[in-house]
């Protein structure tokens, strides 16, 4: 599905790359031996190392490094064996050191892809050009006093792996398919939270556009301050629109990095190409190159967990789901834990069925994740068996999983006191019959002389009759044949 | 008594050990010629309470049969070096009410063995200079000419340890810091291998040049207090993780039969004992080869590349955010300004603004990156010569230390001053110096065979 502006003088097309930045999840910073968690007591969690104080020098935490790689793996890159880190000079007061340590020369992560399905079913591969460790600086607070700023250096030194993607993508909905597909991986690998609103998974789009079917590329803007994937989506959108106004007129798009609003749904200039820093970056002379073995990093590989697109494939053999369904049940690991629990052994497209249809529904009601459930994959998978072995109908499992949702409770504890248990014994339902037959002389008569249509009624009062226990195959045949 | 101050170090250590005085005595006998000699202006922070209560325990641990290494030594630290609860300034007015808490790894090291802390000593300032005149505390004074400066930037170890107001002190080179005062000041020294000590805890002035090192009154006294000094350190990435050899059991005097290089380079200008040396070594049956270092006369240019690049970025952590002095502005940025204006010396800023520049988008290609391509080319002269020759002898420095004035006028800049250490110090390879202004330098690993060189040097009269 391409995504066209349609423009007085011109069709065009959009190019954007996002470069996202991800908080690596590891018990420490990346340069020191301080705690990487999120939050905390302002400046609780600095060493002198991540304060920079005199004579104080980074030391490489492996762990970061090795989070890095998994997460190249799961962009389908390519590993470099040398590695080496340098620094990005700059003033500000939440960056202790003077420069950000990062690897601009020789990142650890060079070219790979993440493929994206968009929901028309249309298939595209958008190109990876290189992930690089690095440090994050502190943050800076600045609307404590009016006169003052405050820094946290908490998160000053955490690691963080910059993911540079090509510009491949031509719509807002690629580039929002793109952040969640590369949210799964890292999820999946364990090598961030992903989360977007709390900053440990942070975006920047570059975003120009161009007539369709011209092969070069404009100048681009860099757009910072993108915090939700809708943002990312907003923001590139509006930008395109901007530059379009801007060509279409005559004019020329500047390249600069601009600031996303969404309260005024805006861009606006942050700093213009004339005003760019000069980083000076430089090989930071305090940390020698990283050199990797081939076996250590095979070692890594070993040890990789499932990726979404390998576990989506298992799903489709293992399961036999249908592509889609296998998408959305494999994409993080959590949903993916909890459908496996509920079809192993069971019914596979009844624990798909289940799972998407009444417990998706059931938990967007409720506002909770999959992890939230009041409904445990266990006990969803008891709720399944009871319906297999005949326990219950359909219809009266829907009722206990809304018992289920409010209570807590074990869908077989649920059927025992609420004695919803099917009624499958022969003689109670031809009892019930009798009784209805009996008591309707007429409504026999009808059916008796053509109107098989009513069929459905007398099972309708049966059911009543049973408080909806009946079986309802064995209710049929019986009604059948007493009315035949 | 006698003067326990004239002691060599490893005669105080036998002394000790023989009970013939406590350290507590030996460390008195230091702060009072400290304090007789304050107008040299060799310390920048004299701390004689800790002193004399690391020496007290010093004598405890000794009596309790628990003795380090340099158990009892009274020594001075460069003021680069962090000290617990110590001042430490750099010689900058920027650090002037900087107390670390925390010590170098080095320090760590000597603490540990035994080692006693009589006060930091004067230095260049951030260690930019080879005079001691760019210090905010002022000119340290040669103590063997008081008109002349002691050489830099370990200027106030050297005179400290000329002036046997110290059985030896710590020092840092990045292209002649400590050979250059040792030669001025005529004392020993070493520059060892680059990682043999760790530089955690020491006010980086650049990275890949700085070594820390020793400075003492005979090759013997370097030696020991090199083997405390020295190991690995997981907190610096690029400290050498490999054993340290025991230096002072290598020093046999015995240099038979070994090839030692000539680098024609370093013969231009020659000390007054250079002929006799030549001499001596062929007498302990040493062999003599003219050697070549090609790349000599490029050494300067690529160290100041090198370290005002490094430095301008290792220098930024001083911004009056976190530690140091601080200058109110208007702005963040006019605060950093007026900091940086105010807490830095001339020559500091003068260096500082070169390195940006060094390191700009125009000057990474045109300047630091071409420098780097030399000093590979550098440090390959010296692999070369050594697969000729066992070590190499020159001159360390062969002129006369500057009189203060000289100084002051920038005549420190002469070329000649630190051609004859630059080179080494960008190869990273140890070099060893005696009294008498020669050195020995030697490869990579192989302070060994420096200091072995070094002591037969030492006996050339």
């Amino acid at each position: 599905m391409s995504y066209i502006l349609k423009g007085k003088t011109n069709n065009w097309e959009i190019v954007v790359g996002l470069e996202v930045h991800c908080q690596i999840i590891s018990n420490a910073k990346v340069f020191s031996g301080s705690s990487a968690k999120f939050g905390g007591v302002p400046n609780s969690h600095v060493s002198f190392i991540d304060a920079a104080f005199p004579g104080m020098l980074p030391h490489l935490n492996k762990e970061c490094l090795y989070q890095s790689i998994r997460t190249g793996m799961g962009l389908n890159s390519k590993i470099n064996l040398y590695s080496r880190f340098d620094r990005k000079n700059y003033f500000y007061g939440d960056l202790p050191q003077g420069y950000q340590i990062t690897q601009l020369f020789y990142p650890i992560v060079g070219e790979g892809y993440i493929d994206i399905t968009l929901e028309d079913g249309t298939k595209k591969r958008l190109r990876v050009e290189r992930l690089h460790l690095e440090q994050d600086a502190g943050k800076s607070i600045h609307d404590r006093a009016p006169h003052l700023s405050f820094v946290d250096l908490n998160r000053s030194g955490v690691g963080l792996m910059e993911i540079v993607g090509m510009p491949d993508i031509s719509s807002p909905e690629e580039a929002g398919a793109y952040l969640r597909k590369l949210r799964s991986i890292v999820r999946a690998l364990g090598t961030c939270d992903g989360n977007m609103d709390e900053g440990s998974m942070r975006c920047d789009a570059n975003v120009s556009i161009r007539p369709v079917g011209d092969k070069n590329l404009r100048n681009r803007v860099e757009i910072k301050n993108l915090n939700s994937v809708k943002f990312v989506m907003q923001a590139i959108e509006l930008e395109a629109h901007r530059q379009l106004a801007i060509y279409e007129e005559g004019g020329h798009v500047t390249q600069e990095t601009r600031l996303f609003d969404s309260i005024k749904m805006e861009t606006r200039t942050m700093r213009s190409k004339e005003n760019a820093l000069d980083y000076r970056y430089f090989p930071d002379p305090d940390l020698p190159p990283v050199l990797l073995t081939q076996e250590e990093v095979d070692e890594i590989r070993r040890t990789l967990p499932e990726l979404p697109e390998d576990r989506k494939n298992r799903f489709i053999k293992e399961y036999h789901l249908n592509e889609y369904d296998a998408d959305i049940l494999s994409g993080d690991n959590k949903t993916a834990e909890y459908f496996e629990t509920v079809a192993k052994g069971r019914d596979t497209d009844k624990a798909a069925h289940w799972v998407m249809g009444d417990l998706f529904g059931a938990l967007n009601k409720l506002g909770k994740s999959i992890e939230q459930s009041p409904v445990s994959p266990s006990n969803l998978g008891k709720l399944l068996d009871l319906m297999a072995k005949d326990v219950i109908s359909g219809k009266i499992a829907k009722e206990v999983f809304e018992l289920m949702l409010e209570t807590g409770k074990d869908a077989d504890i649920i059927v025992e006191e609420k004695g919803l248990k099917q009624i499958t014994d022969t003689s109670e339902i031809e009892g019930m019959i009798d009784t209805i037959i009996a008591e309707n002389p007429e409504t026999v008569s009808e059916y008796k002389a053509g109107k098989t249509k009513l069929l459905g009624w007398f099972v309708g009062q049966a059911m009543k009759a049973s408080k909806g226990k009946a079986n309802p195959g064995l209710l049929n045949q019986l009604l059948t044949k007493k009315l035949g | 008594m006698t003067d326990l101050t004239k002691l060599t170090l490893t005669e105080a250590l036998s002394g000790l050990e023989k009970k013939e005085f406590t350290s507590v005595e030996l460390t008195q006998s230091y702060l009072d010629k400290m304090k007789e000699l304050r107008r040299l202006n060799a310390f920048i922070t004299e701390t004689p309470e800790i002193a004399l209560q690391m020496a007290a325990e010093s004598d405890k641990r000794r009596a309790e049969g628990k003795a380090g290494k340099l158990e009892g030594i009274p020594m001075a630290v460069k003021d680069l070096y962090c000290t617990k609860g110590v001042l430490t300034t750099g010689a900058s007015k920027i650090l002037s009410n900087f107390v670390p808490p925390y010590s170098a790894t080095t320090c760590a090291h000597l603490w540990k063995e035994g080692a006693v802390l009589l006060g930091k000593t004067n230095t260049d300032e951030f260690a930019m200079g080879s005079s001691t005149i760019t210090s905010y505390y002022g000119v340290t004074h040669n103590p063997h000419d008081e008109t002349r400066v002691p050489g830099g930037s370990s200027g106030g170890s050297a005179a400290a340890v000329a002036a046997h107001l110290c059985a030896a002190a710590t020092a840092t080179e990045t292209g002649g810091s400590i050979r250059q005062p040792a030669a001025f000041c005529k004392t020993a020294g070493i520059k060892p291998t680059y990682g043999r000590c760790s530089r955690f805890g020491i006010l980086a002035y650049s990275s890949s040049l700085d070594h820390p090192g020793v400075i003492a009154r005979t090759i013997e006294d370097v030696a020991k207090v090199l083997e405390v000094m020295a190991g690995h350190d997981e907190f610096d990435s690029t400290s050498l993780n490999m054993p340290v050899p025991e230096f002072s059991k290598m020093l046999d005097k015995n240099i038979k039969g070994m090839k030692i290089g000539i680098p024609k380079e370093y013969t231009e200008m020659v000390p007054e004992i250079w002929d006799r040396a030549l001499a001596f070594v062929k007498e302990q049956g040493a062999e003599l080869v003219e050697i070549s270092l090609p790349h000599t006369e490029q050494a300067a240019s690529v160290y100041y590349i090198t370290t005002m690049a490094e430095a301008s970025s290792n220098l930024a952590r001083y911004d009056g955010v976190r530690f140091g002095t601080r200058v109110d502005g208007k702005s963040l940025d006019e605060m950093y300004m007026e900091t940086r204006m105010d807490g830095f010396g001339a020559e500091v800023r003068r260096r500082l603004i070169l390195g940006t520049y060094f390191l700009s988008a125009k000057g990474y290609f045109e300047y630091f990156v071409p420098a780097q391509k030399m000093r590979r080319l550098i440090a390959e002269d010296f692999d070369k010569a050594f697969e000729k020759v066992d070590v190499l002898m020159a001159p360390t420095v062969p002129i006369e230390p500057f009189t203060i004035e000289e100084a002051k006028c920038g005549a420190c800049a002469t070329k000649i001053n630190d051609t004859y250490s630059m080179p080494s110090a960008l190869a990273g390879i140890p070099a060893a110096c005696v009294p008498s202004g020669l050195q020995v330098i030697a490869p990579r690993y192989e302070e060994g065979l420096a200091l072995k060189v070094a002591q037969v040097l030492e006996m050339c009269k």
